[in-house]
C-alpha cells in the first residue's frame, strides 16, 4: 500500500495567506489567554480539591452552608461524572479564609477543615466511638474487631474486614446500609452483633483530596516555568549546531513557541484547567512538534547538499512533500492513540487529551507552514544583506 | 547466517530476556504512582522555629536561675526566634561584669551586645543552624517510626531536597486521611502537670471552666506564681465542640521524654486507654510527686492541651495510665506516637493528595483500555501498511516497552498518569523512526535499486533526522528531569528512556530483523514494505 508517492504541492507559494491565518489564530489566542485566562489548576493556584461520593443526591445547599459557617468563602461546588455518581467536587482556594487582598499564609489542615465543616452534628453524633464503614480502611476494621472478638481469632476479623472492603469496593466505594454488609458469607454471629453495635455507614466516601499550600504553589509555578525555557533554550542551541544556521533554531523555536500558544488558546477558550499532568501534555506537544520540524529540516539539510539548488523555497518545497507521506502516517498513528485517549480515558484524562488532540494537530501544521517559511525568510534575508553589502 | 548477524540476534534474545525478567510479574516490579494505584501524600513542613524556640526557653530557664543563684535582678527575659537570641530586659546596670561573667561561662560561643541597659545574647549561625538541622533529621527520623507502625508496602518518607524543612511522605494504598495526617504531623508532646486550685476549693473535684476570665476569677484576678491556663478541648454528647480552661503549674516534673514504653490497655472500667512505663529515675520523681500531691488531681497534657485531669489515688512508680475518652483507635495512635517520641518541632501539612483506591482502579482500567486500543490500532495500520516490515516496527515497539518498563523497575522510579504521557509520546516517535526507515527504503527501491542496497542506503540516510529528533527529545528531557519537579519529572524519565531505547530498536533491532529475513544466502528479489 502506498499513498502519495511524489505529490507536488504547492506548500511555500500559498505561504502569506497560511502565515496570515496563522497570526490570526495566535491573535484569537492571545485574546482569550487575555479575557477567559486559564483557570490553573490545584498544582499552580494553591488550595484544596476534595471530592466525595454520596450515597444519595448530595446535599448541595447543606454542604455550601456548612463551609459558609465554618468560614470559607469563593467557594466553587460542581457535580462530577455522571449524575447517577452523586459525586461532587468541592473547590476552596488558598484565599478561602481570610480577606482576599491579604497574602495566602499555609493554611493547616484546609481539607481535613472543608470535611470537618461538611460533617453535621448528627454525622458526628452517629459517628461517636463508632468506625464508618465508608472511611475506614480494612486493617481498621480488623483492628477494631480484634479487640471486640476477643484474642484467638484474627482470622475471623480478617476474613470479615477484607469481605466488607470488597463489598465496598464492588458498590462504588459506598455501603448504604450496615445491614446490607451482614449478610455477607465471611460475617460471622459475632462480627455480625459488632457491626450491629459499633459500626456506622456514613453519608458519603472521600474519592480524593488534594492540598497544595500557597508556597508549593509558588514553588511549583516557578519551577515549571524555568523547566519549559530552560529546555527551550538547550533545543535551540542544539537545532543551531547541528543545522550550522541560527535560523533553523529560531524557527524551531517560532514554531514551538506558536504550539503552545495555540493549545494554550484552546484551554482558555475552553475553560480546561491547567494542572502539572496538562503542563505535561503541553512538553509532550513541544517533543512532537519538534520532531517532526526536525525531520523535513533533515531532509532540506541533504537536499541543499546533493542538489546544490540554490532556490531555497523551492528546496524546502520538495523536502515537504518527500516527506509528506511520513508525516501523514506519523501523524495519523499519534492521532488514533490520541482519540482512544479522549474517548476511553475517562474524565481524570480529559483535559490532558484535549491538550495533547490539538498540540499534535497544530505541530503538525506549524511544521509546514510555520517553521519552514520562517527558515526561507530568514535566508532570504541574509542573502540580501550580503548582497546589499557587496553592492555598497 | 553471517556470525555477525549471529551476534545481533543473540543480543537482541538477550536484552529480551533480561527486560521481561526485570518486568514480569508486573504487579510486583513496575511501582504505580499514587495517582494510579490510590493512597495518601504529604509534604510537612518542619517549623524549625519551634525548636530554636524550645532551645531558646531552656537556656533562659538556667540564665533565671543563675541570676537567681547570684542574686542578679532582671526585669525579664525575652526569647528572639527570629534572631536566635535571648533579650535580657532591665538588667542592673551595676553588676554589668557579673552579668557578662554569667554569659561567658553558661553561653560560651554566644555574641553578647548591649543596648541600653539590656543585653542581647545571640547564637552563633552554625549553633543556629545546627538547631534547625536536628529540628528536620529527628522529625524524619520519628516520622519514619510512626509510618513503620502502618505496615504500607513501599512507604516512602524522605527529606525533600538535601538542606529543605520539607518532609515527603507517601503511602500507598492507605485510607483515611484524616488519620494518617494526625498521626504523623502532631507532635505528641506529654507533659504532666498539677492542677493548680485556690485553698477554699482544695479536696474539691475540679473540671475546668468554659473561659479565661473565669479562672482568673477563681484566684480573685491573679494567678500565682508557676500557674498558667491551658485549654482542653472536648466533643459534647451533642457532637458540638467545647473548650474548658484549667490552671495547671507551668512546670512539668514529667514529660514524654521519660517514657520507656506505651501501648494500648483499659481503664478499670473497660475503656481503651494507654499503659506506659517510665524510665527508673523519672519514677522516683513520678512517686515522689504523687506520695506528696495525694488526692490531688494531675492534668495530663498533650501538645499544650489537657486530655483528662484524674485525681490521685494512691502512690505511683514506673507503671501509670493515661485516661481520656479514647476510641481504640486513638487510644492505639496515642500509644505509637508515644512511642515514636513527641516530634521536636510542629508541622504544617503544605501538601496533600489523597487517591480513593476505587479512583486509581478506574484510572488504571481507563488508561489501560485507551493505550491497548490506540496501540492496537496503530499496530494493525503498521502491519497493514508495512506488511513484512511492520512486524519489525511491532517488535522494535515491544521490545522498547519492555526497556523501558524494565528501566523503570531498575530505578524505582514510579509510574503515573504523566509517566505514560511520555511513553505515549515515546510511541510516537518510534514508529516515527520507523516510518522513516521504511519510507526511505521505499524511496530507494523506487529508484531501481536492491534489496539489499536499498535497505543499507535506506537506514543510513534515515539515520541523522532520527538522531536529531531523538537527541533533542533526550535533551529537553533531561533539563526537565533536572529543573521539573513531581509529574513533569516523571514524564522526562519515561520518555528519556524511551527515546534511547527507540534509537536501540529503530536502527539495531529492526536492521538485524531485516538482515536476518533478506540475507538467507540467494538473492532476495522483492521485499515486504
Amino acid at each position: 500500500m502506498q499513498i502519495l508517492t511524489n505529490p507536488k504541492f504547492d506548500f511555500l507559494g500559498k505561504k502569506k495567506y497560511f502565515v496570515t491565518a496563522s497570526l490570526l489564530v495566535v491573535a484569537l489566542s492571545i485574546t482569550s489567554l487575555a479575557i477567559r485566562g486559564i483557570p490553573l489548576g490545584i498544582d499552580f493556584r494553591g488550595g484544596a480539591d476534595v471530592q466525595l461520593k454520596f450515597r444519595e443526591t448530595p446535599p448541595t445547599q447543606q454542604i455550601r452552608s456548612g463551609l459558609e459557617a465554618a468560614g470559607f468563602h469563593g467557594v466553587s461546588l460542581q457535580a462530577f461524572g455522571a449524575a447517577a455518581d452523586n459525586e461532587v467536587l468541592i473547590q476552596i482556594d488558598a484565599h478561602a479564609r481570610g480577606s482576599a487582598t491579604e497574602e495566602p499564609k499555609e493554611q493547616e489542615d484546609l481539607a481535613a477543615d472543608v470535611l470537618r465543616a461538611i460533617r453535621t452534628p448528627e454525622d458526628t453524633a452517629a459517628a461517636q466511638g463508632k468506625v464508618d464503614l465508608n472511611a475506614a480502611g480494612a486493617s481498621e476494621i480488623k483492628r477494631n474487631l480484634v479487640s471486640a472478638l476477643g484474642p484467638g481469632r484474627e482470622d475471623e476479623a480478617e476474613r470479615a474486614a477484607l469481605a466488607i472492603k470488597r463489598y465496598r469496593k464492588e458498590h462504588g466505594e459506598l455501603i448504604a446500609d450496615v445491614a446490607m454488609v451482614k449478610a455477607l458469607p465471611e460475617i460471622t454471629p459475632a462480627v455480625a452483633g459488632w457491626l450491629g453495635a459499633s459500626a456506622i455507614a456514613g453519608r458519603f466516601s472521600i474519592v480524593s483530596i488534594d492540598y497544595v499550600g500557597p508556597a508549593v504553589g509558588a514553588d511549583l509555578r516557578s519551577k515549571a516555568r524555568w523547566a519549559v525555557v530552560m529546555s527551550l533554550v538547550v533545543m535551540l542551541m542544539y537545532i543551531a549546531f547541528r543545522f550550522k544556521a541560527w535560523s533553523y533554531g529560531v524557527s524551531a523555536i517560532v514554531t514551538l513557541a506558536y504550539d503552545v500558544m495555540v493549545t494554550l488558546g484552546f484551554i482558555s477558550f475552553f475553560q480546561k484547567e491547567f494542572d502539572l499532568t496538562v503542563l505535561a501534555a503541553v512538553l509532550t506537544i513541544v517533543g512532537y512538534s519538534l520532531n517532526d520540524t526536525i525531520v523535513i529540516f533533515d531532509r532540506v539539510r541533504e537536499n541543499l547538499r546533493l542538489r546544490r539548488s540554490t532556490n531555497i523555497e523551492k528546496t524546502f518545497n520538495d523536502s515537504i512533500n518527500e516527506t509528506l507521506s511520513r508525516t501523514i502516517l506519523t501523524s495519523f498513528l499519534v492521532w488514533i492513540v490520541l482519540v482512544s485517549i479522549w474517548v476511553f480515558g475517562g474524565s481524570r484524562l480529559e483535559p490532558f487529551s484535549f491538550a495533547l488532540l490539538v498540540g499534535s494537530i497544530s505541530g503538525t501544521y506549524s511544521t509546514i507552514y510555520i517553521s519552514s517559511p520562517v527558515v526561507v525568510w530568514w535566508m532570504r534575508w541574509i542573502a540580501e544583506r550580503k548582497k546589499a553589502a557587496v553592492r555598497a | 547466517m553471517s556470525k555477525d548477524l549471529r551476534w545481533k540476534l543473540l543480543l537482541i534474545l538477550a536484552v529480551v530476556a533480561i527486560t521481561s525478567f526485570m518486568v514480569f510479574p508486573v504487579q510486583e516490579k513496575v511501582h504505580l504512582g499514587l495517582d494510579l494505584k490510590g493512597g495518601i501524600h504529604l509534604v510537612l513542613q518542619v517549623r524549625t522555629d519551634d525548636a530554636v524556640k524550645a532551645s531558646l526557653d531552656l537556656r533562659s530557664t538556667s540564665l533565671t536561675e543563675q541570676f537567681n543563684r547570684r542574686g542578679l535582678k532582671v526585669a525579664h527575659i525575652n526569647p528572639d526566634v527570629a534572631g536566635g537570641g535571648l533579650v535580657i530586659v532591665g538588667a542592673d546596670p551595676v553588676a554589668q561584669d557579673e552579668f557578662r561573667k554569667v554569659f561567658s561561662e553558661q553561653l560560651p560561643s554566644w555574641r553578647v551586645s548591649k543596648e541600653g541597659n539590656d543585653f542581647r545574647v545571640t547564637m552563633g549561625s552554625q549553633e543556629l543552624s545546627f538547631a534547625r538541622e536536628t529540628a528536620v533529621t529527628d522529625t524524619l527520623e520519628r516520622i519514619r517510626r510512626r509510618v513503620d507502625a502502618f505496615g504500607v508496602a513501599e512507604p516512602n518518607v524522605q527529606r525533600q531536597g538535601l538542606s529543605s524543612d520539607r518532609i515527603l511522605i507517601q503511602l500507598p494504598g492507605i485510607e483515611n486521611p484524616e488519620r494518617v495526617r494526625d498521626l504523623l504531623s502532631t507532635p505528641a508532646f506529654l507533659e504532666y502537670k498539677l492542677v493548680s486550685l485556690p485553698a477554699n476549693f482544695q479536696g474539691q473535684t475540679f473540671g475546668g471552666l468554659p473561659d479565661e476570665p473565669s479562672v482568673l476569677q477563681m484566684f480573685g484576678g491573679t494567678l500565682p506564681q508557676d500557674t498558667a491556663v491551658f485549654p482542653q478541648e472536648k466533643i459534647g454528647a451533642d457532637g458540638a465542640r467545647q473548650t474548658l480552661y484549667w490552671p495547671l503549674t507551668v512546670s512539668s516534673p514529667i514529660s514524654g521524654n521519660d517514657l520507656v514504653l506505651a501501648r494500648r490497655g483499659q481503664n478499670n472500667l473497660g475503656m481503651p486507654a494507654v499503659d506506659f512505663q517510665l524510665t527508673s529515675d523519672a519514677g522516683v520523681r513520678f512517686e515522689k510527686l504523687t506520695r506528696e500531691n495525694l488526692h490531688k488531681q494531675l492534668a495530663i497534657l498533650l501538645d499544650k492541651k489537657v486530655i483528662s485531669a484524674p485525681s490521685i489515688n494512691g502512690v505511683i512508680n514506673t507503671n501509670g495510665i493515661i485516661e481520656g475518652s479514647f476510641s481504640i483507635e486513638e487510644a492505639d495512635d496515642l500509644a505509637l506516637k508515644l512511642r515514636s517520641g513527641a516530634l521536636p518541632a510542629g508541622t504544617n501539612v503544605i501538601e496533600e493528595r489523597t487517591v480513593g483506591a476505587s479512583l486509581g482502579l478506574d484510572s488504571i482500567r481507563k488508561g489501560v483500555t485507551a493505550s491497548v486500543v490506540g496501540l492496537g490500532l496503530s499496530v494493525i495500520f503498521m502491519l497493514v501498511y508495512y506488511r513484512g516490515a511492520g512486524i519489525n516496527a511491532v517488535v522494535a515497539l515491544v521490545i522498547n516497552i519492555l526497556i523501558i518498563l524494565s528501566m523503570m523497575s531498575y530505578l524505582g522510579a514510579t509510574l503515573s498518569l504523566p509517566g505514560i504521557a511520555g511513553i505515549i509520546l515515546t510511541f510516537g516517535i518510534a514508529f516515527d523512526a520507523n516510518i522513516l526507515v521504511f519510507e526511505r527504503i521505499r524511496e530507494e527501491l523506487r529508484l531501481g535499486k536492491t534489496v539489499r542496497a536499498s535497505l543499507d542506503a535506506g537506514f543510513k540516510r534515515a539515520f541523522s533526522a532520527v538522531f536529531d529528533s531523538h537527541v533533542t527529545a533526550v535533551i529537553s528531557s533531561l533539563v526537565l528531569i533536572q529543573f521539573g519537579s513531581g509529574p513533569v519529572k516523571g514524564f522526562a524519565v519515561s520518555l528519556c528512556i524511551g527515546l534511547i531505547a527507540s534509537m536501540f530498536t529503530a536502527f539495531f533491532v529492526s536492521k538485524a530483523l531485516f538482515d536476518w529475513r533478506v540475507g538467507q544466502g540467494r538473492r532476495v528479489e522483492r521485499l515486504s514494505i
